[in-house]
């Protein structure tokens, strides 16, 4: 028989504090993927992101890496495979997809001031996508490392009158095939006052919309940028420049799988997308990095023999360091690994086990922490 | 010798019935049912029971799967030959959908009576497929999809062995094995699972044994 121990060390000023308890949550992402491999066949996971993939058996790409993909794994590092912790600690289920809030890669204290986090702007042709009433348009966007979006700012400029306007800036998750899905998970607006203060002039200008509450992005989630004006029509509109069409030099992020621009005439019901390689609407993401721990690689020690019980046992851990200049308090452990479709090339995360702590730890700042997950047989 | 055909296509509607839950909190293991069909079907013996013996190739091939580990940095692990094969995590490895009369991979029966230790590598004594004495008709190794309810996922392995052979063949041994390539073309199989059944499972002539694996994981 085999089972999971959860170890947890917190390396404090004032010593070690160990903790340890079984896992419990090795869940149907694992059986599914263990199922696909057995059987070998293509199944249906649901990934972190809530979104429902199908992980193909494909040659060369194994599934269940937890340590590295095989392959690619789109817009994101190793931070985002293996041991994960959060801070829910509501009730595990078999069909967890992911953890209740995870604590996201942070490996220094937050700005006090906006930086830019990421964006595009290509300097040679660009065009524009009108804004207005039921017109709207998106931008969909990864981030390569967490950022806490506080702003976005849109290269732009005004047609006609929007003195009675508002614009609506947010940013959703997208689903599998790209289209924005879900509530906003961050918003801003700015007002007919400030849609003046936009230029006319068709070179456009930088113009930033403030999110009412900052919201923390993760790499691999492929969000989107939506925007949208209260009324207005095709001369009295919000002009957003996108470019980079046919442009080699305009090659700028992503490779397989590219980010897209899209509109939609139906108030965002149904989107029109473009997924050129080489456009994109003109954004930039403005934050900060966000409070969260430094997430050291996960390392798969090797193979032991202890006294048993148990009989053979290998631990998967990884550290965890608090440069956040704030404590962090934990709730719950977990476990990311790969899968691949063969659609896209790209690999998927998916949880495979969740557990919620018996007590909760708070890591200190420039405190470490050890988290453990043990495999062991026992005959 | 009887005249009696090996069901391909074994039933997995069982998939349908209550998940059984004899794993304790947390642990990852198998349930393992057996029943004892006639030539009509009906059911002569059926035992539920939890699979003890997951063996050491389980916890190497896991280890070399987590970590996506390549042919020159895999891990040399037991076959069912008693060699060692540097496996690597290749998108077929645990693949065990052993054929009809294929006997290398999928679940294997025997009449060994050892009990099972972590560095098992191989049955004891397999019992051939075939219809001649001490033999059993194999059938191909199906799947039943991953399912669960609310503590409990699962996914099932199932394979047939009927008794064409005149006699009364009793299984004492089963296991587990699934396939492995330690480079593009060279394919290795490795045992996971070894269980002893003291007493035996009497599979009497013209009766079928269908064995299921549950693969289980509990929250």
């Amino acid at each position: 028989m085999m089972r999971g121990l959860i170890e947890i060390d917190r390396f404090g000023k004032n010593g070690v504090e160990h903790r340890s308890h079984l896992c419990r949550s090795f869940n149907r992402n694992f059986i599914s993927m263990l199922y696909s491999a057995f059987a070998q066949v293509n199944y249906t996971l649901t990934d972190i992101d809530g979104i429902s993939r199908t992980c193909e058996i494909d040659r060369d790409r194994p599934l269940l890496g937890v340590t590295q993909p095989a392959l690619y794994l789109p817009f994101t590092g190793q931070e985002m495979l293996g041991v994960q912790v959060g801070s829910s600690d509501i009730v595990t289920s078999p069909l967890d997809s992911d953890l209740g809030s995870r604590i996201p890669h942070a490996d220094a204290t937050p700005e006090t001031a906006n930086i830019i986090m990421e964006g595009v702007r290509y300097t040679g042709m660009t065009s524009t996508r009108s804004i207005y009433s039921a017109y709207w348009a998106m931008q969909t966007l990864h981030v390569p490392w967490p950022v806490n979006v506080y702003a976005v700012r849109l290269y732009c400029y005004r047609a006609g009158d929007l003195s009675a306007r508002t614009l609506t800036v947010s940013i959703r998750k997208t689903d599998g095939s790209w289209n924005p899905t879900g509530a906003d998970l961050a918003s801003g607006t700015a007002t007919g006052a400030q849609l003046q203060g936009i230029t006319t002039d068709t070179n456009g200008q930088w113009f930033e919309v403030t999110m009412i509450s900052p919201y923390v992005l993760r790499p691999y989630t492929r969000y989107c940028i939506i925007v949208r004006l209260d009324g207005g029509d095709s001369s009295n509109s919000l002009r957003w420049q996108y470019g980079g069409s046919g442009s080699s030099s305009g090659y700028r992020l992503y490779r397989y799988g590219a980010d897209c621009t899209g509109s939609s005439s139906n108030s965002g019901t149904s989107w029109s997308l473009s997924d050129s390689y080489h456009q994109s609407q003109y954004f930039l993401v403005m934050g900060r990095h966000p409070i969260g721990l430094c997430h050291y690689p996960t390392t798969v020690r090797t193979i032991s023999f202890p006294a048993p019980p148990p009989d053979m046992q290998f631990t998967i851990e990884r550290l965890f360091h608090n440069f956040s200049g704030s404590a962090i308090t934990l709730r719950e452990t977990g476990l990311y690994a790969s899968a691949p479709t063969s659609a896209s090339y790209e690999n998927f995360v998916y949880l495979i086990a969740r557990d919620v702590l018996t007590a909760p730890i708070t890591v200190n700042n420039d405190e470490l922490l050890k988290v453990s997950y043990a495999v062991q047989i026992s005959v | 010798m009887t005249d009696i055909e090996i069901k391909t296509q074994p039933n997995i509607e069982v998939m349908k019935e209550e998940i059984p839950h004899l794993l304790e909190e947390g642990e990852i293991g198998a349930i393992l049912e057996f029943v004892v069909t006639d030539k009509n079907g009906n059911i002569t013996e059926k035992r539920v029971l939890k699979s003890e013996s997951f063996v050491r190739q389980f916890l190497e091939l896991l280890w070399v799967n987590f970590q996506n580990l390549d042919y020159r940095s895999g891990r040399y692990c037991a076959d069912v030959y008693g060699g060692y094969a540097c496996v690597r995590a290749d998108r077929r490895l645990w693949s065990a959908g052993g054929g009809i009369g294929e006997i290398t991979r999928g679940i294997l029966v025997g009449t060994g009576t050892n009990v099972p230790t972590i560095n098992d590598y191989t049955i004891q004594t397999l019992i051939p497929h075939g219809t001649g004495l001490g033999q059993l008709q194999y059938s191909a190794v199906t799947f039943g999809a991953p399912s669960s309810d609310a503590t409990t996922s699962q996914f099932t392995v199932t394979r047939n062995f009927a008794n064409g052979s005149g006699a009364q063949v009793t299984v004492y041994e089963l296991t587990l094995v699934v396939q492995s390539y330690a480079d593009s073309y060279v394919q290795y199989y490795h045992m996971v699972i070894r269980d002893m059944i003291p007493g035996g499972i009497a599979v009497p002539n013209g009766q079928t044994l269908t064995v299921n694996y549950r693969i289980q994981v509990t929250t």
